[in-house]
């Protein structure tokens, strides 16, 4: 009597056991190659890379690094993800565009992205279309069960891991996976200490001068904000002759506020409306960034 | 003996059976307002076991995925906030969407949502209110 009883208790224990098996992929690196750490010191401006045979791959999809990327079918046979593929690199700001073979057949896949050494992704946003998606870092206990239950249910999301720098993950839902759009920053790390990244921001490397800074976007009744700026290895500053200006460090940009009473919409609009354009800077000539302020942490955002 | 393991293997079964299965989810974030509105930012309170995955545009003139403050990201928390220099005709618009991951007996209930900032494209302060609407997928 035991005995049967036992087995229907093991045999329903191992089929909640397959019920919750990883995907797993076979090993096959994809012959797309992109550097990085080429375009922000060679290649400063930003060109469209070519793919070398020579070069170690820095896409691989999906994950584990090493296993073949490409999608299982049901039948067991794999397909190739990607047919199109395109990356841009200038200075800190990446844009990876790709457009996959089957995306009716496409699932769940995952996207390495090899960034340069003692580097990491700060910000990243997936676009679909005309929908966009921006990430949010997770611990990784909480990475686990959101893979998990995305590998289980097929359904999509999107993860940057913020204990392995090195990569980033993204899973796709089937039916959104017809193309898509990655636009990331990503900033250099000094040094590693303590569990915390130190920064040294890559667009002012070589710096000779302070860089030239011109506020646009932020004009109340015509009355334009000129900016003082200095430069250290780590970190900029700006300041206006009312003390008012910005700081950017490991720690984002920052508006500098000397009356804490100020954090209000006011200063939230100026932020807003806040563009910053720099020049003399060949790691930043053509970047564009436009300030967010949230007026409760003090923290600003650029884009 | 085998008494033992006949218990450790009904207790397992029965909380693999018992446990709730975590599903993916999204939640829009809607405001009305009396004028239309170009800036805004909320506070979003969410129940313990739920985690947000991913932060997506709205519609209208705020076509990229809104910030959110990492230093005010706490567990259980959120502040989101974005802006167009558009102009934004609408006063009513689902401005985001929120995804998350939660376990399938969370309640809607249990989520709060406070409008912080609504300013217009003069940056002058105007009044709105904010809904937050849960969506649970098949």
């Amino acid at each position: 009597m035991k005995l049967p009883l036992f087995i229907l208790i093991m045999l329903i224990t191992a089929s909640c056991s397959s019920s919750k098996a990883a995907v797993r992929f076979p090993a096959k690196a994809l012959p797309y190659i992109i550097d990085p750490e080429d375009a922000a010191t060679k290649e400063p401006h930003g060109v469209a890379h070519e793919t070398s045979a020579n070069k170690e791959p820095l896409f691989l999809l999906p994950l584990p690094a090493g296993e073949e990327s490409g999608l299982q079918k049901p039948d067991g046979s794999w397909l190739p993800l990607v047919a199109e593929f395109e990356a841009r690199c200038e200075g800190p700001f990446c844009q990876v565009k790709a457009r996959l073979t089957s995306p009716e057949e496409a699932g769940l896949c995952r996207l390495i992205y090899r960034l340069p050494r003692q580097s990491a992704v700060t910000d990243l946003v997936l676009s679909c279309g005309r929908r966009k998606f921006r990430a949010i870092a997770l611990p990784p206990e909480q990475i686990r069960r959101v893979t998990a239950a995305a590998n289980e249910q097929g359904l999509a999301c999107q993860i940057l891991e913020i204990d392995q720098f090195q990569r980033m993950i993204l899973l796709l839902r089937r039916d959104e996976a017809a193309s898509l759009q990655l636009d990331f920053r990503y900033l250099f790390a000094a040094s590693y200490v303590d569990g915390k990244f130190h920064w040294a921001l890559p667009a002012f490397r070589g710096l000779q001068a302070p860089p030239r800074l011109k506020l646009e976007g932020a004009e109340r009744d015509g009355d334009k904000l000129c900016f003082s700026a200095t430069a250290t290895a780590s970190s900029l500053s700006w300041r206006d002759t009312r003390g008012r200006g910005l700081h950017w460090d490991a720690e984002g940009l920052k508006l500098i506020e000397p009356n804490p009473s100020a954090n209000n919409l006011p200063v939230l609009a100026e932020a807003l409306l806040t563009a910053l354009r720099m020049s003399q800077n060949p790691g930043m000539k053509d970047a564009y960034l436009e300030g967010l302020l949230l007026p409760e942490t003090g923290a600003v955002f650029v884009r | 003996m085998s008494r033992l393991m006949l218990f450790v293997a009904i207790s397992t079964c029965l909380l693999l059976w018992a446990a709730p299965a975590d599903r993916f989810a999204s939640c829009d974030l809607v405001i009305e307002s009396d004028s239309p509105f170009s800036a805004w930012q909320a506070e979003i309170r969410y129940p313990a076991g739920v985690i947000l995955t991913l932060i997506e545009n709205g519609e209208g003139a705020f076509v990229e995925a809104p910030d959110y403050d990492r230093r005010g990201l706490e567990r259980g928390r959120i502040i989101l906030a974005s802006y167009t220099l558009e102009n934004q005709p609408e006063k009513r618009l689902r401005v985001a969407r929120l995804h998350f991951l939660a376990p399938s007996d969370a309640n809607q209930e249990d989520w709060t949502v406070r409008l912080t900032a609504l300013g217009d494209s003069q940056a002058r302060r105007i009044s709105g209110r904010i809904h937050l609407k849960t969506r649970h997928l098949p």
